[in-house]
């Protein structure tokens, strides 16, 4: 199971799982499944959507943090 | 619907939620009684008629001859399509199919496509020239809520109940001979919706409960108890211990339903 798949991937793979998530809410705002999954597969791949998306929740944070900080840095 | 009525709505439900019932006596998990007629309509190759209490679909299926997609050039195609008729419901019109028409179809297309319920191998003519196309077409009746399920279980009930014209190349050329034989199928996929109202989930929403639920979640699994197509649906969220909760009843309710219509 893998997550941010390249083109073969997704073509080749039993499943696939598009997830959107909002880690401050704990809320997932999108699920999607096609294919076939065991439960416990189901599982698995939930929580690893879960760990990508907190994974760039920190980078997006990250990335905004040192846009306006150079920004605020010009203006004084 | 007027907001008034549904804020009014919204309360009783949730109060009802908080002893664990609802509005119509089910119980949270609950189905309403589904009734199953395949072979409705004569002239289809195949049909099933279905009541989920009071909601009606009815779905006919219709096998063609066409081409398959360039990029499986052994498979037959299906296509599902969906009609709320203005009859079934007061907010239904006439016209083009809105985004709930496309989002149904959509939804039991995936559930039955996903779970490779038609083995579309053996709908193969000629390859890369000539396939059986499965059109299957799904008219709502009669709309009380949970149109999803009652349409899934009615387009695989009328999948089941079709019949495909035998035939034989003749030089090159197709020709139908007489007599029918049953369409290939490999899996019965079931699809059980839920709505979560007030963080709780709801098994089957009714309309009462459709109009104020924040969103709905689809399961579609085979008989193997896998899941094989997942839709969320509506413009709320559901955490991810609610997603596992949701999916451990639907693969539930998947198993009676499937033992009940003995599929």
């Amino acid at each position: 199971m893998v997550v941010d798949l390249f083109d073969a991937e997704d073509k080749l793979g039993a499943a696939d799982v598009p997830v959107a998530y909002m880690p401050n809410l704990n809320a997932v705002t999108l699920l999607q499944m096609d294919g076939i999954l065991a439960p416990d597969e189901f599982e698995k791949a939930v929580n690893m959507a879960m760990e990508g998306c907190k994974q760039i929740y920190t980078m997006q944070k990250e990335a905004l943090k040192t846009k306006y900080m150079v920004v605020k840095e010009v203006e004084e | 619907m007027s907001s008034l009525i549904t804020k009014v709505r919204l309360k009783q439900i949730e109060a009802l939620l908080e002893k664990g019932k609802r509005l119509d006596d089910r119980s949270l998990t609950d189905y309403r009684e589904i009734q199953i007629e395949q072979g409705v309509i004569e002239k289809a190759e195949g049909s099933a008629r279905v009541l989920l209490g009071k909601t009606q679909v009815l779905v006919g299926v219709k096998v063609e001859t066409g081409e398959p997609f360039p990029d499986t050039p052994n498979d037959g195609v299906m296509t599902v399509n969906a009609e709320l008729v203005p009859l079934a419901s007061p907010n239904f019109e006439p016209g083009p199919p809105d985004e709930n028409s496309i989002e149904l179809a959509r939804v039991v297309d995936r559930g039955i496509r996903e779970s490779h319920a038609i083995d579309t191998e053996k709908l193969c003519i000629e390859p890369g020239k000539k396939v059986f196309v499965v059109f299957v077409d799904i008219y709502v009746l009669n709309h009380d809520g949970n149109l999803i399920d009652a349409s899934a279980i009615a387009a695989v009930a009328a999948l089941m109940n079709t019949k495909m014209p035998n035939y034989e190349i003749k030089d090159g050329e197709l020709k139908i001979k007489q007599g029918y034989s049953q369409l290939p199928m490999k899996v019965h996929p079931v699809t059980v919706t839920m709505g979560k109202i007030a963080n709780k989930l709801l098994v089957d929403p009714w309309i009462e409960e459709e109009s104020v639920m924040d969103s709905r979640i689809t399961f579609a699994s085979n008989a193997d108890g896998n899941i094989c197509a997942i839709q969320k649906g509506g413009s709320s969220y559901f955490t991810p211990q609610q997603i596992l909760d949701a999916s451990k009843i639907a693969l539930e309710k998947a198993a009676e339903l499937r033992k009940k219509f003995n599929w």
